[in-house]
């Protein structure tokens, strides 16, 4: 049963080299970032269905948004460097590694909800007195942002202060971390620990989920606009978490517990990114469902 | 950068740390000859994604009725919003061995509920046209993605062969990445390398010369 199990990892790695090596890697990001501008342009349809209270609109925003945060965290930038840690043979229990990148993730959106409803609320500009002042509309929507944008840069400050040292890979592309790394998740110690990294990276909310809650509330459907930034979060946190499983899972496999690093950090990747592609099955199910 | 309204808060504040294309738009180049053969400007038409114009359409309370169009009125009232362009702001688009002038406007108009604005760059001094013109089309954070469509229009002159280059994303991913793994990471968060132009499309012009 080992020799049948380490066979099957030689051959499967085999496989992977190939893949690899063939540049196909390379194609998920390009197929991503197409994916990502098909998914927005199918997400503007599905709002104004949602605004029209078409039935099955919020089913249909909900798969696209989770589409849309998979989509994303596997983009150019993001996915290799999401992953690129996971390579070197570290012992981080694959549940905490999931339970923090859901957690943070969710935190990360919860941010999002928290920064554009503090600028709408916290101003006093309701929908109604909005559409009062549509001709003025202007001035009040910059003043809104520039107060929520404040108030962003000071939790970014705090952040500063709470971050500690040690945290080595945060994905720059957006300017922020889709999830916490394996350094992160091994030096997590106790329940504040966990609270201070999920913190660090809620702490800078995704543009794409700005963009629909901004949307959303003008449009007058601000609950689908919250849930359907969750569902975003969900969409990014699956990656790290079909990271994680696989990249636990995988190591504990004869070939890898050889030891071979450079073989090590390009496989598990790839692996891991083949893993991803089943939640992207997934996830294009959904977002072909929610097209037709 | 000329985004008003709540996104120009968020370019100003945010710029550098907001890069990965969130925005998408289909660029249509048109060449303007002169009768002399020399090259006069070159007329761009962005169409926006479906996404970024209904958020436009809803930071300005446009299309109240939610079907995809605008009235003429709601159209005046569009006109010329993303040609605002703060000081610096090159407009995403490069000829090589020439600078473009500032923006004319060249109309509006909503097509399949994207909207579709075009406007003018006039060339600044003269282009040497024995050489082929070089265009590309990027914003130097990548938080825009251009893609420049292969139908380009060449106005004036007929005697014009024109060559698109798309971008190599994987190549371009590799470079960016790499970029990324070299830096700290408070730094790539501060200074996010500036990789637009590697997504670049480019288009390559030859005219004979008359």
């Amino acid at each position: 049963m080992r020799l049948f199990l380490s066979v099957g990892f030689v051959l499967a790695a085999g496989a992977l080299f190939l893949f690899w090596s063939s540049g196909a890697f390379d194609q998920v990001a390009v197929w991503a970032a197409s994916q990502q501008r098909d998914v927005q342009n199918t997400m503007a349809g599905v709002l104004r269905q949602l605004r029209a209270g078409e039935p099955g609109a919020l089913a249909g925003l909900m798969a696209l948004c989770f589409a849309y945060g998979f989509f994303h965290a596997v983009g150019p930038g993001h996915g290799k460097i999401a992953i690129g840690g996971y390579g070197a043979a570290r012992k981080v229990s694959a549940i905490r590694l999931s339970v923090l990148a859901v957690l943070s993730s969710l935190a990360q959106a919860a941010t999002a909800v928290l920064l554009v409803y503090t600028g709408v609320l916290l101003l006093g500009w309701g929908r109604a007195q909005m559409e009062n002042i549509a001709e003025t509309i202007m001035a009040p929507v910059s003043y809104a942002a520039i107060g929520a944008i404040g108030l962003w840069l000071l939790w970014r400050g705090l952040r500063g202060l709470l971050q500690k040292p040690a945290s080595s890979e945060v994905c720059g592309t957006c300017g922020h971390a889709h999830g916490p790394s394996v350094d992160q998740a091994e030096q997590v110690r106790s329940v504040r620990d966990a609270i201070l990294l999920i913190g660090a990276i809620a702490l800078r909310p995704c543009t794409g989920a700005l963009f629909l809650l901004i949307l959303t509330w003008r449009m007058g459907i601000e609950f689908a606009g919250i849930a359907g930034t969750f569902a975003m979060g969900l969409g990014t946190a699956s990656v790290t978490v079909a990271v994680a499983v696989a990249s636990v899972t995988l190591r504990n496999g004869t070939l890898f517990s050889i030891g071979q690093t450079s073989m090590v950090r390009r496989a598990v990747p790839v692996i891991e990114l083949i893993v991803g592609s089943t939640v992207a099955v997934l996830s294009l199910i959904m977002f072909l469902r929610a097209v037709g | 950068m000329f985004r008003l309204g709540f996104l120009t808060s968020c370019f100003l504040f945010a710029a550098p740390a907001f890069a990965h294309p969130h925005i998408f738009v289909e660029t249509k180049l048109g060449l303007i000859y002169a009768k002399d053969g020399s090259l006069n400007a070159i007329r761009v038409s962005w169409t926006y994604d479906e996404f970024y114009s209904l958020l436009i359409f809803e930071d300005r309370q446009l299309d109240p009725d939610y079907n995809g169009e605008l009235t003429s009125e709601e159209l005046a009232v569009l006109d010329g919003f993303d040609l605002n362009w703060v000081d610096g702001f090159e407009g995403d688009l490069y000829l090589d061995g020439a600078k473009l002038g500032s923006p004319v406007p060249d109309g509006i108009k909503i097509e399949a509920n994207r909207i579709v604005t075009s406007h003018i760059r006039p060339i600044i001094g003269s282009f040497d046209n024995t050489k082929p013109a070089v265009i590309s089309a990027y914003d130097p954070t990548y938080y825009t993605a251009y893609e420049i469509n292969a139908d380009i229009v060449i106005e004036g002159t007929q005697d014009c062969s024109v060559q698109l280059e798309k971008a190599d994303i994987a190549a371009a991913t590799d470079l960016l990445e790499e970029m990324l793994f070299a830096m700290p990471a408070s730094d790539a968060e501060e200074y996010f390398p500036e990789v637009g132009r590697a997504f670049s499309d480019r288009v390559i012009i030859k005219c004979a010369s008359s």
